[in-house]
């Protein structure tokens, strides 16, 4: 009896956690552990976890959601919000086995501008691959075939 | 049989037609619908895809016609199967590219790399117009296909938004077209408020002939770049290149001709009344599509001045100039935008051709804009 009344409670507090647990940004913090960041932009704690129960908590509370990506990274679990929610990324350490750093990043218009700015860079980048490889493809074949350049359609 | 049993047979039929069932939302797609075929039959824009939109649009904004819906029986009504395999799978955008590939000449591109980096200069309303999108009240997702629309390529567009923001291909699908049409009166402003005579007046050196040989490796050498870079346009511009690499191989004549026609032809009319049919007017009907194409004339706009300003920043370090006209062809649209910067330049100087030059930007924003769509798949997909 006693256990049923134990996992009963157990269950209770799974399910009511998330409703009960402080948000940052609309999203419920994992209880226990220590703040070691805390502001507008990034909420910075660390947990006497292993990094899969930390993962697995957001996993549960989150993974029906379509709009979230789940991404394991080798040594980071990133959890990141492609719809219009106020955070952005929760990123989850994996350096240690029972010592987990949780970050959470709002999205903001910094990181807006700085990930424009470097996919922008990024399409001339693959331009600027595709001249290069053109202009020594068209050098090397000219020197080959030996031909003058024709001036003229 | 009694008058109230004849009564019923003919209240029954009544209540079969869609006329109980109309409603003022159905005017304004028919309003909306009859617009885009006046534009194509009237206007001639753009009218192998208006026309068929507009149909589209007309067409499936009536009551009870089974045409978008599913079967109790579970399967899709006809244009539903279109859109199904056609948009949803992605197979059409990727069909309509390998048409493309087979018209296309790379030729002045590749005589004249350096214009390659005008198709990226180009892209910057792309992503400019992404944080108007966000500011709106898009998600992150939704504005990056809104802002594909500034790259005035429409495969494209409908390639990005099927994968990042379905909901909204029909309003961006439309806005892609549209402008893409109506290049001739949004660019010449602009590329004049731009420049200055003297640079309008730039004459280019005549391009060198290209070998065959360049251009049979060119689509190879393009889709390797593409493949290891952006692998997530490979779709598209892989078969953009089986088509370039068909025409100018001149070894699989038969193929080169079905997919610059008959391939082209077909994917072209289910490509465009399934991109109408997604506009009923339950989903249609609110402020985004207008929010969008209003944010669609602004990208369109950037996109042609970062096209404009990439010209004017690369003339500062070259010997040989480059005129800043044909910056604006940086925008896909081909070859309409080349065919612009050749009308506006001869509006300044008779003997000025400037269509074979401006159609390497033409074809570097073709692949710039495959670039963008593809980092924006690689970041939110």
């Amino acid at each position: 009896m006693k256990k049923f009344i134990a996992m009963t409670a157990l269950f209770i507090w799974a399910l009511a956690a998330p409703a009960l647990a402080e948000e940052f940004g609309t999203l419920p913090i994992m209880d226990g552990g220590q703040v070691v960041k805390s502001n507008e932009n990034e909420l910075i704690k660390e947990y006497n976890l292993a990094p899969q129960a930390v993962w697995e908590y957001y996993k549960g509370i989150l993974s029906q959601d379509k709009e979230i990506r789940f991404t394991d990274r080798g040594h980071l679990y990133t959890i990141e919000d492609l719809g219009s929610r106020p955070w952005r990324r929760i990123a989850i350490t994996k350096t240690q086995p029972d010592k987990t750093m949780m970050t959470v990043d709002m999205l903001t218009w910094k990181w807006i501008m700085i990930m424009l700015s470097l996919r922008f860079m990024a399409v001339f980048v693959v331009l600027l691959v595709l001249y290069l490889a053109t202009f020594l493809g068209t050098s090397l074949l000219a020197r080959l075939s030996k031909e003058p350049v024709k001036q003229g359609a | 049989m009694d008058l109230q049993e004849v009564f019923d047979l003919i209240n029954g039929i009544f209540f079969t037609t869609g006329i109980t069932h109309l409603s003022w939302k159905y005017l304004i797609m028919w309003a909306i619908g009859g617009l885009f075929l006046y534009l194509a039959i009237k206007k001639n824009f753009e009218p192998l895809l208006l026309l068929p939109i507009g149909f589209g649009i007309f067409m499936v904004n009536f009551p009870l016609v089974p045409l978008m819906g599913i079967t109790p029986e579970g399967h899709g009504e006809l244009i539903r199967i279109f859109y199904h395999y056609g948009l949803e799978w992605e197979v059409i955008p990727c069909v309509i590219f390998l048409g493309l590939g087979a018209m296309t000449d790379f030729g002045p591109l590749i005589a004249n790399p350096k214009v390659m980096l005008i198709g990226a200069g180009a892209q910057l309303g792309v992503f400019v117009t992404f944080t108007g999108t966000v500011l709106a009240g898009f998600t992150l997702k939704e504005a990056a296909s809104v802002s594909i629309i500034g790259g005035a390529d429409g495969p494209t567009t409908i390639y990005l938004t099927q994968h990042l923001a379905p909901q909204l291909l029909g309003a961006n699908a439309l806005a892609a077209y549209s402008y893409m049409a109506m290049v001739p009166l949004i660019q010449p402003p602009i590329m004049r408020l731009l420049t200055n005579d003297a640079e309008r007046k730039i004459r280019m050196k005549q391009l060198r002939s290209v070998s065959r040989t360049e251009k049979i490796l060119y689509p190879l050498l393009c889709t390797m770049v593409i493949a290891i870079l952006v692998p997530a346009v490979t779709p598209l511009m892989g078969l953009f290149m089986l088509g370039n690499l068909m025409k100018e191989s001149g070894v699989v004549g038969r193929l080169t001709e079905t997919a610059q026609n008959d391939l082209m032809n077909i994917v072209t009319i289910f490509l465009g009344v399934s991109v109408g049919a997604t506009m009923e007017a339950d989903k249609f009907l609110s402020y985004r599509p207008l929010f969008i194409f209003g944010l669609g004339i602004i990208d369109f706009v950037v996109c042609t001045a970062g096209g404009i300003v990439t010209v004017k920043l690369m003339n500062l370090f070259l010997k040989d100039k480059i005129n800043p006209l044909i910056g604006s062809a940086g925008v896909s649209a081909v070859p309409m935008s080349a065919r612009v910067s050749q009308m506006v330049g001869q509006q300044y100087d008779k003997k000025n051709y400037l269509l074979m030059h401006a159609m390497g930007p033409n074809l570097a924003g073709v692949i710039g804009t495959a670039a963008a769509a593809g980092m924006f798949i690689a970041m939110f997909d």
